[in-house]
């Protein structure tokens, strides 16, 4: 790894909350690695990270401590999208247990994960939101997210026509 | 009016939450970095989508919806996209259903032009076309019937067997004036359209289809063998291979096929071609001789053919079925078995051995699965695999299933088992086969179907249905697909098109 695994880097959250870190673990970040790279000079100024939050930024760093020094994903995006299409279930033990947590939490690493371009944890919160829908009718999956119906009626009714016949199992 | 004070340095202007003045953005950011401005138009619209205080799932972006939905399956995609708006949006990108159609195998859904052709649209519906045929075999046990449409055809003009390319979009039928004809029937009003010129009348044909699985886009080899008499009650054979392939239009999407001519030579020796197999580079076809009064097996180089009394490798005994499985591989079925010969090991000769002495008593059999009186009285279109092969032969009132798997040490194996027993009263049926799926009629009967699995003895997954076509009987048609869900069945006002997606009304909306 090029950078000294010594170096500590300070971040600072949307509520004041400050981190310091050492920069390979934060390095899971593609965002702050690349940021990282930009800066030449030393700074001693926290990076702002504006769009997260200090318990999700606690919850995120929990992931990349545990992750760190594995390989990052290749930055090519069409090798990355083979990978998303792995099937869903495979989702290993320890980050299993780490993403049991509310649904606002979820929902907050997802955000957190794409802002910060983490893109296996991405992966991680974006397959469990899938296991939560699997098998569920639409009508359980409005009530398990909140989801407001905004279709007319007629729409409602159409949709619902179209997808009839693969109910007939 | 709220100003926004982002750490990098920018300044974001926002008249009310939620609404961002991007072209006021991109104007005094004109000037900083692109990373600068990459992050901070993400912040921007994470800023934005807090202050529309949307909670739990639909709190993500359209892009994150689609994430999630492009890991789920198909049911689970219908089942989200009946909740709202956006998640009936996200489950119709492309990149969910290229997602979906990639992870199919290609037993379940084969595309003849590369998946990047195809919009979000066309993924959606031929998969969903598949899943549907599925549903509707399912319909057939409970007394429903596939929509049935009419190709109009005189069974004189049909001058031998018919043959549904995988697929299931085009059909080719050979004609009375010699000429093959095909039918696109993903058209409204299938019609026919010629592939190869016409020639003489009243020839008897024989097809043979061998699927190119290198070829990005549909592209097949087709054999044709015509058999006309020449007067004295002596008939002369023409073998002819065709490359056929897609004639694309300006998206590259398939609007037609077009054939181009690769071989033809005289048939040797003359006489009735009853069936022709073709793979690679070889073509092997047993052929009825009738100065000889003997059946003969031909195989031949096709591409090296150089004229008359070219070089070929004959097998003698009389073979009841036979088709290549691999280039140099013959199955052959006859009276006591199933029996694997080398065909390149055969000896060549270039002029078919008078009288009847002519018999290699010791065939370097590769395999051989013995069987007492084995009467096969059809056999289905063969499915290659990389390592194996499998097929169905109907003999002696049964439907066996054999699969053929080739081994590590060269050799191969041979199974097979019963499908089902075909009752006594239905006397020599027509045999199709189509992923785990067969179908079977015999003469003036019903048409049975039945799902059945390649793995085990199992052919009870889902009882035979069937369902009443009045069908006539004629050899060596493969009609059936199951991806697309077609069945055609000659009958008397033609060819019949069983569509098993299509049993209720809303469907033909799609």
């Amino acid at each position: 790894m090029a950078a000294p695994a010594t170096q500590q880097i300070k971040i600072r959250c949307n509520d004041e909350k400050e981190f310091t870190v050492d920069r390979d673990v934060l390095e899971r970040s593609v965002l702050i690695k690349n940021m990282l790279e930009d800066v030449t000079e030393q700074q001693d100024a926290p990076i702002p990270l504006p769009n997260v939050s200090g318990p999700v930024m606690a919850k995120v760093l929990e992931y990349c401590t545990h992750h760190r020094g594995e390989p990052l994903p290749s930055a090519d995006t069409e090798q990355s999208q083979d990978e998303t299409r792995k099937r869903t279930t495979d989702i290993s033990e320890w980050d299993q247990k780490f993403i049991t947590v509310d649904q606002e939490m979820l929902f907050e690493i997802i955000l957190a994960a794409n802002y910060l371009d983490i893109k296996s944890l991405l992966d991680v919160g974006c397959k469990t939101v899938a296991n939560m829908i699997k098998g569920k009718t639409p009508e359980e999956i409005r009530k398990l997210f909140n989801i407001v119906n905004d279709f007319t009626p007629e729409e409602e009714a159409q949709i619902k026509k179209e997808n009839e016949w693969a109910e007939d199992r | 009016m709220a100003t926004l004070n982002i750490t990098t340095g920018i300044t974001l202007l926002a008249v009310e939450p939620g609404i961002i003045l991007t072209r006021a953005i991109a104007t005094f950011l004109h000037h900083q970095t692109r990373r600068f401005l990459f992050l901070s138009l993400r912040n921007a619209r994470c800023l934005a989508r807090q202050w529309t205080g949307e909670r739990g799932l639909l709190l993500l972006p359209d892009e994150l919806l689609t994430e999630v939905v492009t890991q789920l399956e198909w049911q689970d995609i219908l089942h989200v996209r009946q909740t709202c708006q956006r998640l009936n949006f996200a489950s119709r990108s492309l990149f969910v259903w290229r997602s979906i159609v990639e992870r199919a195998s290609p037993e379940l859904l084969w595309l003849e032009c590369p998946i990047s052709t195809y919009s979000s649209n066309d993924l959606e519906f031929l998969f969903l076309r598949r899943k549907r045929a599925e549903v509707g075999y399912k319909m057939v046990s409970k007394g429903l019937a596939p929509r049935r449409q009419v190709i109009p055809l005189s069974l004189k003009d049909i001058a031998g067997p018919a043959h549904l390319v995988r697929g299931g979009r085009w059909l080719l039928l050979a004609t009375y004036h010699g000429a093959i004809v095909y039918y696109d029937l993903e058209a409204e009003s299938p019609v026919s359209r010629a592939l190869t010129p016409e020639h003489e009348e009243g020839a008897l044909i024989s097809i043979a289809v061998d699927m190119d699985s290198t070829s990005p886009t549909l592209r097949f080899n087709l054999a044709v063998s015509r058999n006309f008499s020449i007067g004295r009650g002596d008939l002369r054979g023409v073998v002819e291979v065709w490359q056929v392939g897609l004639v694309l239009d300006g998206n590259n999407l398939g609007v037609g096929l077009h054939a181009e001519r690769l071989a033809s030579f005289d048939q040797e020796p003359p006489g009735r071609c009853r069936r022709i197999s073709l793979l690679g580079e070889q073509i092997a076809m047993t052929i009825f001789y009738m100065s000889h009064s003997e059946v003969y097996t031909v195989c031949v180089a096709w591409r090296s053919v150089p004229g008359p009394d070219y070089p070929k490798r004959i097998l003698h005994p009389s073979i009841e079925a036979m088709c290549l499985l691999h280039p140099d591989v013959l199955l052959s079925i006859q009276t006591d078995g199933i029996k694997l010969t080398s065909c390149l090991s055969l000896p060549e000769v270039t002029t078919v051995p008078r009288g009847s002495g002519y018999i290699l008593q010791t065939w370097p059999f590769l395999t051989t699965l013995p069987f007492d009186s084995f009467f096969p009285s059809d056999l289905s279109a063969r499915f290659l695999f990389p390592d194996s092969c499998r097929f169905l032969v109907c003999a002696n009132h049964q439907v066996l299933a054999v699969v053929i798997r080739s081994q590590a040490n060269g050799t191969y194996h041979i199974e097979t088992f019963k499908v089902l027993d075909v009752p006594e009263s239905l006397y020599d049926v027509q045999i199709c086969v189509s992923g785990d799926f067969l179908t079977f009629w015999p003469q003036d009967g019903d048409v049975h179907l039945q799902q059945f699995s390649w793995e085990k003895n199992d052919a009870t997954s889902f009882p035979a249905a069937k369902f009443t076509a009045s069908p006539y009987y004629e050899p060596c048609f493969q009609l059936f697909d199951i991806i697309s869900g077609r069945l055609l069945i000659p009958d008397a006002e033609g060819l019949a098109l069983h569509d098993f997606t299509r049993f209720y009304s809303y469907l033909t909306s799609v």
